[in-house]
């Protein structure tokens, strides 16, 4: 396998489950000028340049980590925000490093958040995931198939592919257009003691 | 599905659709390692992408065999046997051997019950799709002329195949959720009054002890008391976010936030301090995890977290 695809399923196990926290830490900083998808790529980016990724001991700090140098690299080069606006980048809410006492359960959850994804994708785009992607057919097997044509089945896989980047991701439904804007996670001004 | 707005991603996408076999066509390698050294943001789209596609990969099988068997059996799985049972022996007695037919296939009756913290979805015949969440409890009764739902307590989102000569009607309570093809969930939880969110279409209200029937339309909501039915606007994404798995909170405050959680899950948040109770807050937190809610709470406002057994105390901290 490629050494790139490789590196993904590994960062599908411990990158990606994450990045929602990740999205919600940087939209609770309401940073100006600084967009979530270009610091989440580059936390991607970084993450794959690792040489040897097995030597990570814990990945969510280490991605926590890499995200907020990232950050402050960015509010550091940017002369619009002053750090000071930003307050504390430390305070991130740092799950907890065991993962829920029921495997089980956190398989199921998994297959759920799967589920719902699929679901949201038009029935032939997601014919041709399954069939590329789970069953490991090639592109001219699905075309042949399916009864359509190559290229068709080379659009439906970067439609899936594209949705389900964005909806993982997020942790569910990606807002359109407003990629960078997700959800404000935080207090009501004046209610802090 | 709606795809977001972002040029990477797609870019990084149409490349992941051209990998066979498990890597890059030899061909197309050289293009691919260009756009990668254009810019270190394309191999984080890319790894991101690929990332999102071996879930799939990983856990696509059994998706994929959930979503075919429509996710779940029904509790009383013998009973859909029993009513085409009934089916038949209505349809000899009425001597209309092709109706009978049209009845068995029509008719169906299952109930589905989700425990605490638990929400699934649950596929009916004709289409339609239910989806419960936390401690939910649904009946489903399918005729040939009409589709009863009964919602005995909790929340559910109701998806409805269109059918104008099957009715599909959520009964809960003293009153009554008529759809005809449209999207809705109706939330009934103990000491509150019932709610009916409408997500697509319009939905009919009427109940027991209100006159007339309330119209609630898409993006809207309608509370349901004693004193009758009034309909507010509905901010889908908030009062639909158990979809999600989370809970939604507008200015609420720590003591309603806490009750809400009590839905979920066992773990209790108890808010020891009467003076911070009607302190109020405003996000989205994932609706399985009270404890990170606790935390985060404790954090933003300032205040001290014990854990003992499965209650969560939050108070102040000692001047």
């Amino acid at each position: 396998m490629d050494r790139l695809l490789a590196r993904a399923q590994w960062m599908e196990r411990h990158l990606l489950p994450i990045e929602p926290r990740v999205r919600a830490w940087l939209n609770r900083k309401r940073v100006t000028g600084v967009d979530a998808d270009d610091i989440i790529q580059e936390m991607y980016a970084r993450v794959g340049s690792v040489d040897n990724v097995d030597e990570i001991r814990d990945p969510v700090l280490y991605a926590i980590k890499v995200a907020q140098s990232i950050l402050l690299n960015r509010i550091r080069r940017s002369h619009i925000v002053s750090i000071a606006s930003v307050g504390d980048l430390d305070d991130f809410d740092i799950p907890s490093p065991e993962r829920s006492p029921e495997d089980e359960v956190a398989f199921r959850d998994e297959v759920y958040v799967v589920i719902r994804a699929l679901r949201e994708l038009p029935e032939r785009t997601r014919e041709v995931l399954l069939l590329r992607r789970v069953e490991g057919l090639s592109q001219r097997e699905t075309a042949k198939r399916l009864e359509i044509a190559e290229k068709t089945v080379e659009k439906h896989m970067a439609q899936a592919a594209q949705y389900l980047s964005a909806h993982f991701g997020r942790g569910g439904k990606p807002k359109p257009g407003a990629s960078s804007k997700a959800r404000v996670f935080g207090k009501d001004d004046g209610t802090s003691g | 599905m709606v795809l977001p707005v972002n040029e990477i991603e797609r870019a990084a996408a149409e490349w992941a659709a051209k990998v066979d076999g498990g890597e890059m066509p030899a061909d197309l390698r050289p293009a691919f390692d260009a756009w990668l050294a254009a810019d270190p943001r394309h191999l984080g789209g890319y790894l991101k992408v690929e990332a999102a596609l071996a879930r799939v990969t990983r856990l696509g099988a059994e998706a994929q065999s959930r979503l075919d068997a429509d996710t779940v059996v029904p509790l009383r799985a013998v009973n859909r046997r029993r009513w085409i049972m009934v089916g038949a022996i209505a349809a000899c007695l009425t001597l209309v051997v092709a109706g009978g037919t049209v009845w068995k296939a029509n008719s169906f009756a299952a109930a589905y019950e989700t425990g605490i913290g638990e929400m699934r979805t649950v596929g009916l015949p004709d289409g339609s799709s239910i989806t419960l969440n936390t401690g939910t409890r649904a009946e489903v009764h399918y005729s040939l002329w009409a589709r009863d739902v009964t919602l005995d307590k909790g929340e559910a989102l109701f998806d409805v195949a269109k059918n104008k000569a099957r009715p599909f009607t959520v009964a809960a309570g003293d009153f009554s959720v008529r759809a005809v093809g449209t999207s809705f969930a109706v939330t009934r939880i103990e000491q509150r009054p019932l709610t009916v969110t409408v997500r697509e279409g319009t939905v009919a209200i009427s109940g027991s002890r209100v006159a007339g029937t309330t119209m609630v339309s898409a993006g809207s909501q309608a509370v349901a008391s004693a004193g009758g039915v009034e309909v507010q606007p509905a901010q889908l994404s908030h009062d639909l976010a158990w979809l999600e798995g989370r809970v939604f909170f507008r200015r609420q405050t720590l003591a309603a936030a806490a009750h809400e959680f009590e839905r979920y899950s066992s773990l209790r948040i108890v808010i020891a301090d009467p003076a911070i109770a009607s302190r109020t807050i405003t996000g989205t937190y994932q609706a399985n995890d009270p404890a990170g809610f606790a935390k985060v709470v404790a954090v933003l406002m300032d205040l001290r977290l014990e854990t003992a057994g499965n209650k969560l105390y939050l108070r102040q901290k000692k001047a």
